[in-house]
C-alpha cells in the first residue's frame, strides 16, 4: 500500500458515504451540505488523476457555485415539504433492486473490458502543459472551436433563459 | 562557511536534514515526502495563526491612532500582549449554544472559515524553492478557495437559528459571489501576461512588477478583495445598527475567536497573495541568491499592502447595500471586462517590443480606461435627477446665549 | 500507482447512487441533487479514461480534457435552468413536489 492507495481508498469511501447521505436523509438541507462533501471528494479524485485544471475547476464551480445556487433554492422553498415527511417514493424498493442490478452489470461489463486492470502511473509530463494543450485545442479551428463556441452560446441561454423564467412577471404587471 | 549557507536558505536545508534523517531510519520515498509534506503544512499553518496575534495587534493600535484614541495600552509594552490575553479570555469562555441551532453547520462553519484561509497559504511561494505546493492552477485554487469561505458565512447563517444572522449570511455571499467576477478577470489578465496560472510561474515572469503593468487591474482586484474578506467599507454584512452584528452573532467563545482570526487573518492572506500578484513576491534585490531575502521581501510588501488596507478600514464610511451591489456590476465587472480584452489584444501586437515600453503602453491604456470608466460613472450619475427636498434655506438654530431658554423655562 | 479499475468502481458506483436518488427522490431539488451526482460520476470516469490514454499514448490527450470540460459547462447550465423553473413552478403551484407537477398548464 502506497499513500496514494490510502488516500484514494479513504477519500473514495467518504465519497461514497456522502453520496448515500445525500440521497437518503430526511432534511434536504443537510443532504446539499453532504452534496458538498462528496463534490469535494471528486475534486480529490481529479487531483490523484493528475487533472489538476478540473480539481480546481470542481471546487470553482461545482463547491463555490452550483452547491450553494441549490442551498439557496432549498431555502426559497423549504417550507412546502417539512422534513419529517417521506422524502422518497413508494415504489424506493423497486428502484433501488433495479439501481443493483445495473450497478452490477455496469461493473462487470467493465471489468470484462481488457484495460481494466491496468494500473495508472504517473504522467510524463508536469506543470502547466496539460493546461496549454487544452486552452490550444479548444481555440483551435481544426479542434473544438466550435463546440467551445456552443458552449458559451449555451452559458449565455441558460443566463437569460434563467433570469426570464425566474422574473417574476406578476410583480411586473402590478406596476 | 557552511553556516552561511545554512542561513541563507534555512527551510530546504531543514527539509534536507528531516530527508536524510528519514532514510537513515529506513523510510520509504514516497513516505518521507508524505511527512515532510505534512511537517511543513503543520507549520505553515501555525505560523499564519501565531502571526494573527501580532496583527490583532497591530490593527487595533493602527486604528486607534487613525481614530485619535490609543488602541490598547495596558499589557505589556505599548498594549503587546493585548491579542494574549485576550485569547486566554476567549479560551475560558463557556460555549453557548442557542436553543433550535443545527448542530452541523453551526459547528461546521468556524472551521470551514479558517480553513478557507490557512488553504490559501498552500500556493504562496515565499522564495524560489520555499512553497507549500506548486500548483498549475494555483488562481483557480485561490478563488475556489474563496467560494468555500462564502459556505462558511451561509452555514453559519443557516445555524444559527436566527433571522439576523441569515439576513447577514444572504448579504455576505451575495456580497462574496459578486466580487469574485471582477476578481477572477483581472487575474486572467495577468495569466495573459504571465502566460502561467501558477503563482511561482507568475512571481518570476514579473522582472517588472505587474502594478506597472496593469494598474487599474491592481486596484480592482485590491477593491475586489476588501469586499471578499468583508471589511470596511464593505462590512455590511456585520453593520450593527441593521443586523445586530452579522451572521455570527450567535457564537460565542472559541467558536466567535475562530470567525475573528479568520477575519484577521484573511484580510492579510489577501495582501500576501495581492504583492505576490502585483508586487513581484518574494523578488528584490539579491533574492535570487539568498533565499531568506525573499522571506523579508514579501513580507515588506504584504505589510504595505495591508497597512493600506487598514487605512481605508479606519478612514472610510459603509456603502449602502445597494452601492455595495452597484460598484461591482456597474463599475468593476464592466471595466475588468474591458481591460481584459484591450490587454488581450495589447499584448499580443506588442509581443516582440522592448518591456519598457509595453510597461509604457499598457500604463497609459490603463490610466485611460480608468478615466474613461469614471467619466462614465459621474455622467449617468448627472442624468439622474437629485431630489431636491426643500427649496427654503434650513432656518439654522443659532442660540447667542445658550442660556437665555433655561432662564425662560424651557 | 491505483489501478484503473478503482477509479471505474467508484465511478459506477456513484452513478448507482445518483440515478437511485434521481428516480425515488421526491422534491425537484433533491433530483437536481441527485442528477449532479451522476454527472460527477461520469466526470471521474472520462478523466479516467483521460488518464489512462495520455499515459499508453505517451503526450497529452485532448478529447477527454474537453469532453469533462463540456459535462461541467453542460452542469452548470442545467442547474441554472432547473433551478429557474423549479422557482417559478413554486411560484404558481406553491410545491416543489415532482410527482405534484403534474398539469402542463399554469
Amino acid at each position: 500500500m502506497t499513500p496514494l492507495q490510502i488516500i484514494f481508498i479513504l477519500v473514495a469511501l467518504v465519497t461514497i458515504i456522502s453520496a448515500i447521505f445525500v440521497v437518503s436523509l430526511r432534511k434536504i438541507f443537510h443532504a446539499a451540505l453532504w452534496l458538498i462533501v462528496t463534490l469535494m471528494g471528486v475534486a480529490i479524485i481529479f487531483a490523484l488523476l493528475e487533472a489538476s485544471f478540473f480539481a480546481a475547476v470542481q471546487i470553482l464551480v461545482y463547491i463555490g457555485a452550483i452547491a450553494i445556487i441549490l442551498i439557496f433554492a432549498i431555502m426559497l422553498t423549504r417550507n412546502i415539504m417539512s422534513d419529517e415527511e417521506m422524502q422518497i417514493n413508494r415504489s424506493w424498493g423497486i428502484v433501488m433492486l433495479l439501481v443493483l442490478i445495473f450497478a452490477v452489470i455496469f461493473i462487470s461489463q467493465l471489468s470484462s473490458s481488457d484495460v481494466f486492470n491496468t494500473t495508472l502511473v504517473p504522467l510524463e509530463f508536469q506543470g502547466q502543459e496539460s493546461i496549454i494543450v487544452l486552452g490550444e485545442g479548444l481555440l483551435d479551428p481544426a479542434g473544438y472551436a466550435l463546440p467551445f463556441e456552443l458552449a458559451s452560446l449555451l452559458l449565455l441561454g441558460a443566463l437569460v433563459g434563467g433570469v426570464y423564467i425566474a422574473m417574476d412577471k406578476k410583480g411586473g404587471e402590478n406596476k | 562557511m557552511k553556516i552561511l549557507e545554512f542561513l541563507s536558505d534555512p527551510i530546504i536545508g531543514i527539509e534536507n536534514w528531516i530527508v536524510q534523517l528519514l532514510e537513515n531510519w529506513g523510510v520509504a520515498t514516497e513516505w518521507q515526502t508524505f511527512i515532510v509534506y505534512l511537517i511543513g503544512a503543520a507549520i505553515l499553518g501555525t505560523g499564519a495563526l501565531l502571526i494573527t496575534l501580532i496583527l490583532i495587534w497591530a490593527e487595533r493600535k493602527i486604528i486607534g491612532r487613525l481614530q485619535d484614541r490609543l488602541g490598547p495600552n495596558r499589557i505589556g509594552p505599548w498594549g503587546i500582549f493585548q491579542p494574549v490575553a485576550d485569547m486566554l479570555k476567549i479560551f475560558t469562555k463557556e460555549h453557548i449554544i442557542p436553543d433550535g441551532v443545527d448542530p452541523i453547520p453551526y459547528h461546521l462553519a468556524p472551521i470551514i472559515s479558517v480553513a478557507s484561509v490557512l488553504l490559501l497559504w498552500a500556493v504562496v511561494p515565499f522564495s524560489d524553492s520555499v512553497r507549500g505546493s506548486n500548483l498549475n492552477v494555483a488562481l483557480l485554487f485561490i478563488l475556489g478557495v474563496g467560494g468555500l469561505g462564502e459556505l462558511g458565512v451561509i452555514l453559519a447563517g443557516w445555524g444559527s437559528n436566527n433571522k439576523y444572522s441569515m439576513l447577514a449570511a444572504f448579504r455576505a455571499s451575495a456580497q462574496m459571489i459578486s466580487y469574485e467576477i471582477p476578481m477572477a478577470i483581472v487575474l486572467l489578465a495577468t495569466v495573459i501576461l504571465s502566460g502561467s496560472m501558477s503563482l511561482g510561474d507568475i512571481v518570476k515572469s514579473q522582472n517588472i512588477a505587474y502594478i506597472f503593468f496593469l494598474p487599474l487591474g491592481a486596484f480592482i482586484f485590491f477593491v475586489a478583495s476588501i469586499a471578499e474578506n468583508g471589511r470596511a467599507p464593505f462590512d455590511l454584512a456585520e453593520a450593527e445598527s441593521e443586523l445586530v452584528a452579522g451572521f455570527n452573532m450567535e457564537y460565542s467563545g472559541l467558536k466567535f475567536g475562530m470567525f475573528y482570526v479568520a477575519d484577521f487573518l484573511r484580510a492579510f492572506t489577501s495582501a500576501v497573495i495581492f504583492s505576490s500578484i502585483f508586487l513581484g513576491g518574494w523578488r528584490g534585490p539579491g533574492a535570487e541568491q539568498i533565499p531568506i531575502l525573499g522571506f523579508v521581501y514579501l513580507l515588506i510588501k504584504s505589510v504595505i499592502v495591508w497597512f493600506l488596507g487598514v487605512w481605508i478600514r479606519g478612514s472610510m464610511p459603509r456603502y449602502r447595500v445597494d452601492q455595495m451591489m452597484a460598484i461591482t456590476w456597474k463599475f468593476l465587472t464592466p471595466l475588468a471586462l474591458a481591460l481584459f480584452i484591450v490587454v488581450a489584444f495589447v499584448t499580443k501586437l506588442i509581443e516582440n517590443t522592448n518591456q519598457w515600453l509595453q510597461v509604457l503602453i499598457l500604463l497609459v491604456i490603463n490610466v485611460a480606461l480608468f478615466v474613461a470608466g469614471f467619466a462614465i460613472v459621474k455622467k449617468f450619475r448627472k442624468e439622474k435627477e437629485r431630489i431636491v427636498v426643500s427649496t427654503k434655506k434650513r432656518v439654522l438654530a443659532q442660540p447667542t446665549n445658550p442660556f437665555s431658554q433655561s432662564e425662560t423655562g424651557g | 500507482m491505483i489501478p484503473l479499475s478503482w477509479y471505474l468502481i467508484l465511478a459506477a458506483v456513484l452513478f448507482s447512487i445518483g440515478m437511485f436518488g434521481a428516480i425515488s427522490r421526491k422534491n425537484a431539488v433533491a433530483v437536481l441533487i441527485s442528477i449532479e451526482l451522476m454527472l460527477n460520476a461520469v466526470n471521474v470516469n472520462i478523466l479516467a479514461f483521460w488518464h489512462y490514454h495520455s499515459q499508453s499514448l505517451g503526450y497529452t490527450e485532448i478529447n477527454g480534457l474537453v469532453f469533462a470540460a463540456v459535462v461541467i459547462i453542460a452542469a452548470a447550465a442545467e442547474v441554472a435552468i432547473g433551478l429557474a423553473i423549479i422557482i417559478a413552478v413554486y411560484r404558481l403551484r406553491k410545491t416543489v413536489v415532482a410527482s405534484d407537477i403534474n398539469v402542463l398548464k399554469g
